[in-house]
């Protein structure tokens, strides 16, 4: 297999060239699997069109340089890219590729325990105390942020172990809000 | 003219008030929360002063606070912008007892399109059609089982003390009367301190379009033409444009005779906007006023020439309107793409956060009203309204075009946007045709799923960066050491190959 990690505007992506017998190729970009095609070699400075899943885009690189950043225009965006120089063994790839897989979010057993905020925001309303017990679905909390108002709802049934917020309290994205067990 | 103007509002808005002052030779003072010290209205006005924590009601709603301020710093009238205090009666009234000029329409006025079945039953008598429905706040079940039946379902039930689409539920048949009832009681209670709720009937995918009306104290008024506005999502406006695509020169006389008539009937002043709903064969209700300067007001400014906002205080002023009806040509077309810090691949949920690079778009006949910069932080506690980026033209299509381009160059990295969904609605047939409806979002566009947002173009650079330097690779690798097969190389060259140093 071979493992490509580049920045694109300063974030990082996964590519993964699957089969690259004969076009399409079939690309991997993070967890996306692509056809890709293009009508002649990708060279510096000529746009070429490439069909990415079906869906045409034009490409233009400028200044190829495989150790500095240089630029791709694609449909008229500027991006800047630059390649990642360090060289890793596979086992260090899996290493660093599982948490940013987005299909098996690889979480402890504290961690699924844990509702957490999708949205910073403030916690307007607290539905669940201590010792609670929630199905599914269940309200716990409503979180408000620029107006709006989102329902934070049990994710699985049980019993609330902890509640670690309290109304009226200012939460960051991620923050842990009530503990299920 | 007044001397100095106090701005009690924030973000973009607070911005072309002051611009508009600027250009009228007014002193500016702007007031800011808690959250907004790092702010640009701060920096734009000539004086500022903090009103406290950063959640609304601690700050931007304080009426007591910001009077406090007008009055220290000796303005001579207050400009609540759009939300916050803009519709608020007990403003307006503190404002004239203080003897500082409100720049919007009378507290009269304020009162009587501030609830909904007073507007409905002043438009009615005053020959402007309104949407079938009660003419009364609903007391139970039954009353609005009785107002359901007569003019057909589906019927929403609204808060009497709403608008904009708050406090709103919709009813497709008697057995969803009661638990449409208790929700929108419940957020007409929340939202605006009522739970009093009316009937109306639900129309079948009307446009709405809307008429910006300028009405100074002298007794003139004109309007300035239409506003379409279907394009919305949960009855919030997402595009408006101007004209609309469904519009005839007979059709906008008639429709503008109309909404002067519905602001005539409520002696207004100030500038206005009177909102109606058009069937397919045209004919048309009364659906609200906004006695206030309204967020889209900037695509009339862009096919009229007419600064809406400098008429505003001029009026407020006391000065009598520079033009006649006759004097408003609408030139070109143009439109506005409301964009919200809303991440539209995961239900538009809010995305507040630092911006960490910034880059508007630019170029002829492109419009960007916003108080965003590299390295601001979008509070939690306000609009999610970031930025108004409108497009004119020449025609239609190429206001569109423009408008495609314009949303391609915008940069806001740091917080999810809604640009990627209004490039999805530029790209919709039907929407290209200027055929659309107020359910056009719902019924088209639907929501965006995370998947596409890998064909967007930063993974197509990824891949090509990636494909272009293996593809070299394999073009050198080729030209050095020529390709064979396994099968031509016998075991000992495979073990001597192994053990060559690389």
């Amino acid at each position: 297999m071979r493992e490509h990690r580049v920045l694109v505007n300063n974030k990082e992506h996964e590519v993964r060239l699957l089969d690259m017998g004969k076009t399409p190729y079939r690309v991997e970009v993070d967890d996306k699997t692509y056809k890709v095609d293009f009508s002649n070699e990708i060279t510096d400075s000529t746009p070429v069109l490439i069909k990415v899943n079906g869906k045409r885009h034009t490409v233009e690189i400028n200044k190829f340089n495989k150790d500095a950043p240089f630029h791709i225009k694609v449909n008229d965006r500027l991006f800047k890219v630059q390649y990642e120089r360090r060289e890793r063994t596979p086992s260090q790839i899996m290493e660093t590729i599982q948490p940013t897989l987005k299909t098996q979010p690889v979480k402890s057993i504290a961690e699924r325990n844990t509702v957490t905020a999708f949205m910073p925001g403030r916690v307007v309303l607290l539905k669940v105390k201590l010792g609670d017990s929630v199905k599914v679905g269940d309200t716990l909390c409503v979180l408000e942020s620029m107006k709006m108002e989102n329902e934070i709802t049990a994710p699985k049934a049980g019993v609330v172990q902890e509640v670690k917020v309290s109304e009226g309290l200012m939460v960051n994205k991620g923050e842990p809000l009530v503990i299920i067990k | 003219m007044f001397k100095k103007v106090l701005i009690a509002n924030r973000g973009e808005i607070a911005l072309r008030i002051i611009r508009a002052c600027k250009e009228l030779d007014v002193k500016t003072v702007a007031v800011y929360s808690e959250a907004d010290k790092d702010a640009l209205h701060i920096e734009y006005a000539d004086e500022c002063y903090s009103i406290g924590p950063s959640p609304p009601t601690q700050s931007y709603l304080n009426i007591k606070t910001i009077i406090k301020i007008a009055k220290n710093t000796a303005s001579e009238a207050i400009h609540p912008g759009y939300g916050f205090l803009a519709q608020i009666p007990a403003f307006a009234k503190a404002c004239q007892s203080n003897n500082i000029e409100f720049i919007g329409p009378s507290i009269e006025v304020l009162k009587k399109m501030g609830n909904k079945v007073m507007a409905r039953k002043i438009m009615a008598d005053a020959g402007v059609s309104v949407i079938p429905g009660s003419m009364d706040a609903v007391k139970d079940e039954d009353e609005v089982e009785e107002v359901a039946e007569k003019v057909g379902y589906p019927v929403f039930v609204k808060a009497v003390f709403g608008g904009g689409g708050k406090g709103m539920r919709l009813i497709k048949n008697n057995k969803g009367i009661p638990r449409a009832m208790e929700l929108a009681r419940l957020e007409a209670e929340s939202s605006f301190g009522s739970p009093e709720i009316y009937v109306e009937k639900m129309l079948r995918n009307p446009r709405h379009i809307e008429f910006q009306v300028l009405a100074d104290k002298k007794g003139n008024i004109i309007h300035l033409g239409e506003r379409e506005c279907s394009i919305q999502r949960k009855y919030q406006k997402l595009i408006e444009e101007t004209p609309s695509p469904m519009m005839t020169e007979e059709l906008r006389n008639v429709m503008g005779k109309k909404a002067i008539q519905a602001a005539k009937a409520i002696n207004y002043t100030s500038v206005g906007t009177t909102e109606f709903l058009v069937n397919k064969d045209s004919s048309f209700c009364f659906l609200e006023m906004n006695t206030r300067l309204q967020v889209e007001h900037l695509i009339t400014e862009m096919v009229t020439g007419i600064d809406i906002v400098k008429e505003q205080i001029k009026i407020a002023a006391g000065e009598e309107l520079g033009y006649k009806q006759d004097d408003i040509m609408m030139r070109g077309h143009a439109l506005n793409c409301r964009i919200n810090s809303e991440d539209p691949y995961r239900g538009f949920v809010p995305s507040p956060g630092t911006v960490t690079e910034y880059r508007p778009s630019g170029g002829f006949g492109i419009r960007v009203d916003s108080a965003l910069y590299s390295g601001y932080a979008i509070p939690v506690f306000y609009d999610s309204l970031i930025a108004k980026l409108a497009a004119w033209g020449l025609n239609r299509s190429e206001a569109l075009q423009r408008m495609r381009n314009a949303l391609n160059e915008y940069h806001i990295e740091g917080v999810e946007t809604t640009i990627p969904f209004h490039k999805r609605i530029l790209e919709d047939e039907s929407f290209k045709r200027g055929d659309v409806h107020t359910r056009f979002v719902e019924e088209r566009i639907g929501s965006l799923v995370i998947e596409e947002k890998y064909e967007d173009e930063e993974e197509v650079a990824a891949l090509s960066a990636v494909l272009v330097k293996y593809l070299r690779n394999r073009q050198t690798g080729l030209a050095v050491i020529p390709q064979r097969k396994a099968r031509n190389m016998s075991k000992w060259r495979m073990v001597r190959r192994h053990r060559l140093p690389r």
